[in-house]
């Protein structure tokens, strides 16, 4: 090897991270290895019954809902990856929410290093807060509580948005290019916003009960009111690409811009057509009327480049992106709906084979029984008994808190356990002997 | 190929070995990733970014309970991956050709070397480099500075190893013909 290879290798080699951004990086990746621990088959298995199950009712025996915040810390610093894990999967008005967005959420905006990518992500968790909201409709549980969280959250990162869009318009990395990334990020969220709209005026005009439809008129006034902010920012963009000094950049930038509507109204088409079975009739309309739109957009686009109006062109181009990507998050919400839909479904059937069974009264107790975590507890704890002191009673007490769930029978005693606050079940093991499983119910 | 400690990597078994071992491998090839993607994508901030990433999506992977066989080979295929992604994101800014980045007064020395001090030779490579033709840059990082084999560089840019020997060699001397003018 010559000298001047070495040489360009000994270069080569000189570049890397300071010592400061290799120390952040490091901590940001091991932050992230914790929060993902490695799973064993069984675990997994674990955290998806918790999905739905477990988050709610074992942790709700602490009691007081106040006293979690920060107890959640607590929690997750001792029980680290796994609860954050099943936290992904939690609700506004779950235990395990604070843990979502405060952990969970919290090491993503860490691993985003620039405004960029910072504002990006800012836009998915907005999206992902009328997501919740939607789910929660689903579900049942959107109420004034649980709106007045969502909305408090949504509007925090549409904010966050738009200050880093600010930031990023400041940084110019040469060509324009923080305008353009603003602008980006701010048809992202327009396209956002757009679609959930949408989604959540066709939800409200379903529903039934009176405080959901205005939690539901709430939130749909400030997405409405977000949309409008970022719309009217646009204006400023539009300014900022007048300064471009060429007509020759200009150009180049709007051929882009269609090449990448052109790609994006192709995908959308693709991911439409594939998941046409799985949606409402209702979205897929609103999802091909979008379409069409976008590819008028992209129409009038192309008369603006004939009358070499570059800039207007562009911004056609834009729009045409924009709605295309409403139709496709609109597909998305859908999907995300009916899965969740579905899993509620499946949850509120086991509750109705309990009941059947047992005649409304201890279905809990039988509940239990089929939940794997708690089964293996009392198991583990009758052996351990059982090895000591044998012939004795064994008391389990299970403590739950208040719970709207299951109870909708309508004889009296069901309808106390919804009021009282809290539910005592005591099951009695007998170790001795046969073993008997002896469960009985109670009310305190 | 330089071995990096670990050629076998399925420790499913043992979850708190795996992390140790993969902060170790994360010690060892953090700079050489992050190196190999600021020299690609001429962005220094996405460049740590796509590192982490590099490194956050491998882990997932692992976390699944999934078993790799070749870590650092995994690595460098998961980051040219993100790196293509990255330039079909954004077609234009951050992998323009030099002629317009220069037309844009943009210095690429600026951009890699924003922040550290970089020795004279550091500047010359990296002016070589983004001469280079892309097909040829990447192969010839892949090969000298990652010290990756050509069976390795051939699964990563998904080529045949003629295909990657020939590049590598052409490639070769055409960065010789450029830092000796």
């Amino acid at each position: 090897m010559d000298k001047e290879f070495e040489q360009f290798l000994k270069g080569i080699k000189d570049i890397k991270l300071s010592q400061k951004e290799k120390e952040l990086s490091r901590t940001r990746v091991v932050d992230f290895m914790k929060q993902h621990p490695i799973k064993t088959i069984a675990t997994r298995k674990q955290n998806r019954a918790r999905f739905f199950e477990t988050e709610r009712t074992l942790f709700v025996s602490i009691g007081k809902k106040h006293i979690l915040m920060p107890l959640t810390l607590i929690i997750a610093i001792l029980l680290g990856g796994s609860v954050s894990y099943a936290a992904e999967g939690a609700f506004p008005g779950d235990t395990l929410y604070p843990i979502k967005i405060t952990v969970n959420e919290g090491v993503q905006n860490l691993l985003a290093v620039s405004a960029e990518s910072k504002a990006k992500l800012q836009v998915e968790l907005a999206n992902e807060r009328l997501k919740e909201a939607e789910v929660l409709v689903i579900n049942n549980r959107l109420n004034a509580q649980t709106q007045a969280k969502v909305e408090a959250q949504f509007q925090s990162h549409a904010e966050k948005v738009q200050k880093l869009v600010e930031k990023i318009e400041k940084e110019e990395k040469g060509d324009h290019r923080g305008a353009r990334v603003a602008a980006e990020v701010h048809a992202n969220l327009e396209s956002v916003l757009n679609a959930h709209e949408d989604v959540l005026v066709r939800i409200k005009d379903t529903s039934e009960r009176e405080d959901e439809t205005r939690a539901l008129a709430s939130l749909i006034l400030n997405v409405r009111a977000q949309g409008e902010i970022a719309s009217s920012t646009n204006v400023k963009f539009d300014a900022a690409f007048t300064t471009q000094k060429t007509d020759e950049r200009m150009q180049k930038g709007a051929r882009e811009k269609k090449k990448s509507a052109q790609n994006k109204i192709e995908e959308v088409k693709k991911y439409i057509s594939k998941m046409e079975a799985r949606i409402s009739a209702e979205a897929s309309a609103q999802a091909n009327t979008r379409i069409v739109s976008a590819s008028e957009a992209v129409v009038a686009g192309d008369v603006y480049m004939d009358g070499k109006m570059y800039r207007d062109a562009f911004n056609s181009y834009q729009t045409a992106v924009k709605i295309a990507q409403e139709a496709k998050l609109i597909i998305e919400i859908e999907k995300d709906l009916k899965v969740s839909n579905k899993n509620k479904s499946k949850v509120k059937e086991s509750e109705q084979n309990d009941r059947d069974s047992n005649g409304g009264k201890s279905n809990r107790d039988e509940r239990n029984e089929e939940d794997d975590d708690r089964k293996s507890d009392v198991q583990i704890r009758t052996n351990q008994n059982g090895t000591t002191t044998t012939g004795t009673n064994l008391k389990i007490q299970v403590k739950t808190g208040t719970s709207t769930e299951s109870h909708t029978d309508d004889d009296e005693e069901d309808d106390d356990k919804e009021d009282g606050d809290e539910v005592e079940t005591e099951i009695k093991v007998n170790v001795g002997g046969n073993s008997n499983l002896n469960v009985t119910g109670g009310v305190q | 190929m330089a071995s990096c400690g670990i050629s076998e990597y399925h420790m499913a078994q043992q979850p708190g070995n795996t992390h140790k071992k993969f902060i170790a491998i994360y010690d060892e090839l953090s700079d050489a990733l992050f190196r190999h993607c600021v020299l690609r994508i001429s962005d220094r901030e996405r460049a740590q970014e796509l590192m982490q990433d590099t490194f956050t999506k491998t882990w997932e992977y692992l976390a699944k309970g999934e078993t790799i066989s070749n870590l650092k080979a995994f690595l460098y295929r998961t980051l040219h991956n993100l790196i293509i992604d990255e330039y079909r994101a954004r077609p234009r800014s951050a992998h323009s050709s030099l002629e317009q980045l220069i037309e844009d007064g943009y210095e690429p020395v600026d951009h890699c070397g924003a922040r550290t001090e970089h020795s004279a030779e550091a500047r010359i490579a990296v002016e070589a480099i983004q001469k280079l033709g892309e097909s040829y840059r990447d192969v010839l990082l892949f090969r000298y500075v990652d010290e990756l084999s050509v069976q390795e560089i051939a699964r990563i840019v998904g080529e045949s190893e003629n295909v990657v020997s020939v590049r590598i060699h052409r490639g070769t001397a055409q960065l010789r013909e450029l830092l000796c003018a």
